[in-house]
């Protein structure tokens, strides 16, 4: 069997869930439970937000039990930052045909008329739509969400958009929205708000090393993760997440140091890859220390990322 | 095999107009909403072509594929024309307001239908907007109109149109969809036209299996004159009659309305008599040792023969002729029966006599010509006389079909064939049997459509009578003693199935 292959090392299907997960899951539900329109939700780069939002996608459900169709655009960084490319976005992002000429109108009507035949076949009257990367808008690019949300009410469907940020980038955007200018979409889209964190605490990283212990691979296997790549240990009665103390102690110092918020999902992948898949079956698990885990850390890229410190 | 939608061919996702689909809506309201729905395409996306500026027909296909690929979730009202599958083709009428919220219907198309089951507006042949035609799909594009153009109106057209319909509304337009059914098959839309729409409503609702329209038509056709009425000879009768229809009518398409009503008492007695007539002539005439061997046909699920063994032509024909001039069948249920059975038993089924109080003559004793008499007013004398008749010519019609289609020669045995098997493999017949001939006397000489008037030659020359099936060939080296042999079992009509088997001497 091809190691390789495991999904430990693929770069986007490899995917844990956090506790903070499903926090923000809860918290998306209940936004769309209590019928709002709109929301965003910011956090340090790199800490997952993209990925939590993937893995939330096609999860949501309304108070019946009836999954919500959703979708997730990302915004471009362009030089140019139009209403109309915003449309343009979105019908690219749903691969719904257009002409290079259309103009705005129709371009919209495309949009909105796709949007509520996914709601009319999935019998919902809530769509949900997450706009990544929102830093890369201008204020005035909401009106292009500000008037798809009128458009799809006219068709009696309520658009929800929820915005996802990096947290220090966006906040000149936020506070340009919070104008009287912007009072409208301020109304629509920014009341409701969110903090999205990496690992904060020990309990956050054990839940995460658990889920190494307690996936398969293959699928329909009773063989975990950890067992996978140390067989003999894990029978012993080995497992990743009791190591958890001596791991955090380690990112603990380290968040310390550099003063961190926390600690993004993609560096703690990237530190227990080569600590399970590598030292550990090379060397053994006894000789596990603090100084192996460091150096899995430095090899993730922590002490080198560009995680902004807390103000 | 899958099949080829836009989507797949040009990798793009194109939108349905989902929310503009209504019931019974045509091929022409399915584009316009596909168009409206996909308001940024020019045509070059939807055909893939740049040089290309025109929809074709293979377009169209594409689209509707799309359009039954994305919606086969949904319940489907939509029962498009075939006529309608064109670029080039121009709907007649519409309701503006139908127009204004992309909705056309085929049933629109009919002629007698002047008024919006829904909006109670008339139809109109032309854009109250903008003056012009309907326009085609073709037209559809470039046409900037807010009724007729290619965008419609998304304030007109809810999502939940389809449910908000009112049962009335969709009953009406499933009553019409079936009215519309039968009339295309009568040729008779001309007629309907003529009736009063609500009338026609009520007769249509209370009464599913359409007897009543009939009555409806009729009430709108005056009581023709009959003064004046040119009595050729002495010894011809004249009937009065109504004449329904009198051009384009097909016995057998009228025959899916009328088939097999229930018989009235003096029918049945008529019946009886006939039948009875036909068993002596086959006895006494056909072969000398011959004896009738009755089996349903009616419910067996084949109706072909063995190819080893040859049937006997006159147990088939009074067979058949027994079932298919007694069992009745719904317009329904006898199209579903026939599905089950070969088109030369269906053939048969729609030649039986009908209602004889409505009628089709047939041939070129008098052309094609519907005969109605609803109120059964008519000379009684008249009325038995043309059923009889009919059950005779009935037989003749049988039994030269059973000899076309048989061979009854030694020399055919040895090369046997199926017979009633969708007409194929049919052998010529020999030149022993070719004697065999259905010589019936014209008995109806003369109809006056004006005078609404028939005349009739001879009285009592029931065609055929004895004296000419006595004229069959004999079969002097068969015996027909074992004609029906279960060979096989039928999971849905095991107790009825029957095969009509011929054992030659051994």
């Amino acid at each position: 069997m091809n190691k390789g292959n495991h999904p430990i090392f693929s770069p986007f299907g490899f995917r844990i869930e956090t506790l903070q997960l499903l926090y923000l899951k809860d918290t998306l539900k209940r936004w769309i439970w209590l019928g709002a329109t709109g929301g965003y939700i910011e956090g340090l780069s790199r800490v997952g937000k993209t990925t939590a939002i993937e893995m939330v996608l096609n999860s949501l459900t309304n108070r019946s039990g009836d999954l919500i169709p959703s979708m997730m655009i990302t915004m471009p960084e362009r030089d140019t930052k139009t209403i109309r490319a915003v449309h343009i976005n979105l019908c690219e992002s749903f691969n719904i045909a257009y002409q290079p000429r259309a103009t705005s109108d129709d371009l919209t009507n495309s949009w909105c008329i796709h949007l509520a035949e996914l709601c009319l076949i999935r019998n919902s009257n809530t769509f949900v739509l997450f706009v990544d990367e929102m830093q890369r808008i201008i204020p005035k690019q909401f009106n292009a969400f500000a008037e798809l949300h009128d458009k799809m009410r006219i068709r009696g469907i309520l658009l929800v958009v929820i915005f996802l940020g990096n947290h220090h980038e966006s906040d000149r955007l936020i506070r340009a929205v919070g104008t009287k200018t912007y009072s409208h979409i301020q109304g629509r889209f920014f009341v409701n708000n969110e903090r999205f964190h990496g690992i904060r605490k020990e309990t956050e990283l054990t839940h995460c090393l658990r889920q190494y212990d307690n996936l398969c691979y293959p699928e329909n296997s009773a063989i975990s993760y950890t067992e996978y790549f140390l067989p003999e240990d894990y029978k012993s009665g080995w497992r990743l997440s009791d190591q958890s103390k001596l791991l955090w102690s380690c990112f603990s110092s380290i968040k310390k140091e550099h003063q961190f918020e926390s600690i993004g999902m993609q560096y703690i992948l990237a530190t227990i890859r080569p600590l399970l898949t590598d030292y550990l079956p090379a060397l053994g698990v006894e000789r596990l220390n603090e100084e192996m885990v460091l150096k899995c850390i430095e090899l993730s890229g922590l002490h080198k990322s560009q995680i902004t410190f807390v103000d | 095999m899958s099949t080829k939608t836009l989507s797949s061919e040009l990798n793009k996702i194109f939108n349905t107009g989902v929310h503009f689909r209504q019931p019974y809506e045509s091929y022409y309201s399915k584009y316009r909403r596909f168009l409206s729905a996909n308001p940024a395409c020019r045509i070059n996306d939807i055909t893939g072509d740049i040089d290309r500026r025109y929809l074709k027909a293979f377009d169209l296909e594409l689209i509707y594929n799309e359009l039954s690929q994305k919606e086969k979730s949904l319940p489907s009202f939509e029962m498009p024309l075939d006529y309608t599958n064109s670029i080039e083709y121009r709907i007649t009428k519409n309701c503006p307001t139908c127009s204004s919220s992309g909705y056309h219907s085929y049933l629109y198309e009919y002629t007698w239908l002047t008024e919006c089951p829904e909006h109670k507006t008339k139809l109109v042949d032309s854009c109250p907007s903008c003056h012009k035609a309907w326009p085609t799909i073709k037209e559809l594009i470039k046409r900037d109109c807010s009724v007729c153009g290619r965008h419609i109106n998304i304030n007109h057209a809810t999502k939940s149109k389809c449910e908000k319909l009112k049962t009335s509304t969709v009953s009406q337009l499933h009553a019409f969809h079936r009215l519309g059914l039968i009339s295309k098959s009568f040729f008779l839309q001309k007629h309907i036209a003529k009736a009063r729409l609500k009338s026609f409503h009520q007769a249509t609702m209370q009464d599913k299996d359409f007897t009543l329209w009939a009555s409806v038509l009729t009430e709108k056709e005056k009581t023709q004159e009959t003064e004046n009425l040119r009595l050729p000879d002495v010894n011809k009768l004249v009937f009065d009659v109504k004449v329904l229809a009198n051009k384009n009518v097909n016995k057998v398409d009228y025959n899916y309305k009328f088939f097999r009503l229930n018989l009235s008492p003096w029918q049945i007695r008529l019946r009886k008599k006939v039948r009875q007539s036909l068993i002596s002539i086959i006895n006494t005439h056909a072969i000398g040792e011959h004896q009738f061997h009755r089996k349903y046909f009616i419910g067996t699920s084949r109706f072909c023969f063995d190819k080893k063994y040859n049937p006997c032509p006159y147990c088939v024909a009074l067979n058949l002729w027994i079932d298919l001039t007694r069992y009745s069948y719904n317009f329904i249920t006898l199209e579903h029966f026939i599905n089950k059975i070969n088109r030369i038993f269906e053939y048969l089924y729609h030649l039986a006599p009908c209602n004889p109080s409505t009628f089709v003559t047939q041939g070129s004793l008098v052309e094609k010509a519907i005969i109605s008499d609803v109120d059964m007013k008519l000379d009684s004398k008249f009325q038995k006389w043309i059923y009889e008749y009919e059950l005779r010519t009935f037989f003749n019609r049988i039994l030269k079909m059973a000899f076309c289609y048989t061979t009854v020669d030694e020399s055919a045995i040895s090369h046997p064939i199926n017979c009633f098997a969708d007409g194929i493999n049919r052998i010529e017949r020999k030149n022993k049997h070719r004697n065999f001939s259905i010589k019936g006397n014209s008995v109806i000489s003369y109809l006056d459509l004006e005078k609404n008037a028939f005349c009739v030659n001879g009285v009592g020359l029931l065609n055929p009578n004895e004296d000419c099936l006595s004229t069959l060939p004999r079969f002097p080296t068969c015996l027909c003693n074992s004609y029906f042999n279960k060979f096989d079992t039928d999971k849905y009509y095991d107790n009825d199935f029957a095969t009509f088997i011929y054992r030659p001497p051994r």
